[in-house]
This record gives C-alpha cells, sequence and structure tokens, in this order.
C-alpha cells in the first residue's frame, strides 16, 4: 500500500512510522496523536510476502510508540492463519506483537485432516 | 476399571472429512499475536467452532509454521467439548488437524446418553468417530434411548 501524498497523510505516515507501520487514508479530524477517519487503515509486515492489515474508524498514537485502532476495528493478515478478526480495539506495538480486545471474532484456517479413505487406506 | 490399555468405542458421530483446508471460528475476550514467535492466543472465555465441534476453554494457543499454517492448537482452562449429544471435559486439549484427532488430557471425562468413562487420555478421530480412552473407567450404558446425563 502506498502512502496517500498529501501532508496530512504523510503525517500520519510518519506518526506510526515509529510502530514500523505504513498507513494510506482519506481526510479526516487530526490531533497531536489521534486521527479519526472512516476506515483508517494501517500496515504492517510480518516477514517475507506476508503481512497485516488493521483498519479502525480512530486511530491513536500511546506512549511508547504503539498504534491503537478503535472504531469498527477489524484485522486481516495476509500469511500466517489466513486469519480475520474483528474486536472493539486493536493495538499494533513496535515489537510486533498485535493484541485485539473485546469481542474478538476471529476465523483462520487449518489444513484438512486426510481423506478417510488414506486413513483406511492399506488397512486389511 | 483401570488396566484396561485402551477402550475405542464410537460415540462421536463421524462426518466426511476431505476438505483441503478448513476454518476455525473463535470467539474470545482478547487475542494476542506474536509474530516472531509465531503464535496466536486467544483469552477468556474462548469458544471455538471446528466444523460440527465446538471447543469452550479459558486460553487456547496456536502455534504456525513457516508457511503460515498451523502447527499446533491447544486449549488450556476448563476445557468443554461438544459434538452432537458427546460432551467432553478436561483439563487441555490438543488438536492435531493434519492427523484429525483431538487429544483431552487433565481428568478428561466423556458423556453421552448416560454413558461416562473418565481416563488418562482420550483421543477423539474425527474423520471416523473413533474414541481412545486410555485407563478407561466409567459406566457405559448399553441400549438406545437412554436419558443423558
Amino acid at each position: 500500500m502506498t502512502v496517500h501524498p498529501t501532508p496530512l497523510a504523510c503525517s500520519l505516515a510518519a506518526l506510526v512510522a515509529a510502530a514500523g507501520c505504513d498507513t494510506s487514508n482519506e481526510a479526516g479530524r487530526r490531533t497531536p496523536n489521534t486521527f479519526e477517519a472512516k476506515g483508517v487503515e494501517v500496515q504492517m509486515p510480518i516477514e517475507g510476502d506476508a503481512g497485516l492489515t488493521a483498519t479502525g474508524d480512530r486511530l491513536v498514537r500511546e506512549r511508547g510508540g504503539s498504534v491503537l485502532l478503535t472504531g469498527n476495528a477489524a484485522l486481516s493478515v495476509e500469511g500466517p492463519l489466513g486469519m480475520r478478526a474483528r474486536a472493539d480495539a486493536i493495538r499494533l506495538d513496535e515489537s510486533g506483537i498485535v493484541t485485539l480486545e473485546g469481542s474478538v471474532r476471529a476465523t483462520m484456517e487449518v489444513p484438512g485432516e486426510p481423506d478417510i479413505e488414506d486413513l483406511t487406506a492399506g488397512a486389511p | 476399571m483401570r488396566g484396561i490399555t485402551a477402550l475405542a468405542i464410537i460415540l462421536f458421530a463421524a462426518a466426511a472429512w476431505s476438505a483441503p483446508r478448513d476454518r476455525v471460528e473463535v470467539e474470545a475476550d482478547r487475542l494476542r499475536i506474536d509474530h516472531r514467535a509465531r503464535a496466536a492466543s486467544f483469552e477468556g472465555s474462548v469458544s471455538a467452532r471446528y466444523r460440527d465441534l465446538t471447543l469452550t476453554c479459558e486460553l487456547m494457543r496456536v502455534t504456525y509454521d513457516e508457511a503460515g499454517d498451523v502447527s499446533s492448537l491447544k486449549a488450556s482452562g476448563d476445557v468443554n467439548v461438544t459434538r452432537g449429544d458427546a460432551r467432553a471435559t478436561a483439563a487441555t486439549a490438543r488438536l492435531d488437524a493434519r492427523l484429525g484427532i483431538l487429544v483431552l488430557e487433565g481428568k478428561p471425562v466423556l458423556v453421552r446418553q448416560g454413558s461416562r468413562l473418565e481416563g488418562e487420555r482420550i483421543t477423539v478421530a474425527l474423520a471416523t468417530g473413533e474414541v481412545e480412552v486410555e485407563q478407561a473407567r466409567g459406566v457405559f450404558k448399553l441400549g438406545v434411548g437412554a436419558n443423558d446425563d
């Protein structure tokens, strides 16, 4: 995702840079440590081509450099677990740990089990 | 009836298990994802649905490999598993999705239609519905239509 080339977006990009994230968004209401807009997106690389995208309607830069997303907070992971999740709040911290809090609803992919025919193969 | 090494019985209804990938739906109070540890932990009032199996617990930790596939799924704290009219409780549960087995440990108890089995370890083969209870002991009701506990 490319950072939206507006001063506001650039400022926001700098806002979340401490958390190792890139972001793009539409214009919204901003204070020194918060940004409010419909569907603010924050992307964070994981490893290789994998990465996650967190969205919300309110972004807050917290002390210590973490970023908190609230308001229709959602998480999408491209790669590990194929996870999709929603929660009241999503926090991304500098160490790469992502925490979802409040009414978490998530789905993740798991490998299918062997076919029942595979299980019985070779049986007398 | 300690001393019985293993007792295999059909308690869980079997289903066709052939999908290459399945989805687990989880609800919890909190989810913590640590990519460096390749782990995701669901905490507080965890409820996970995996096909027709529902698992509730206080903590569920999922680890994944380099490819991003689940390598282990472990539940702990007041584990309760239901599938159809069968219900099992234990201190911990471990799902091996590749082998299609669920292993319950820590005073596991299996209840269905008035039958109650306890053991050292209960292993459920999800594909066949077979249940293996190690060091089994308990009451097994014969007949159809027995009242559930």
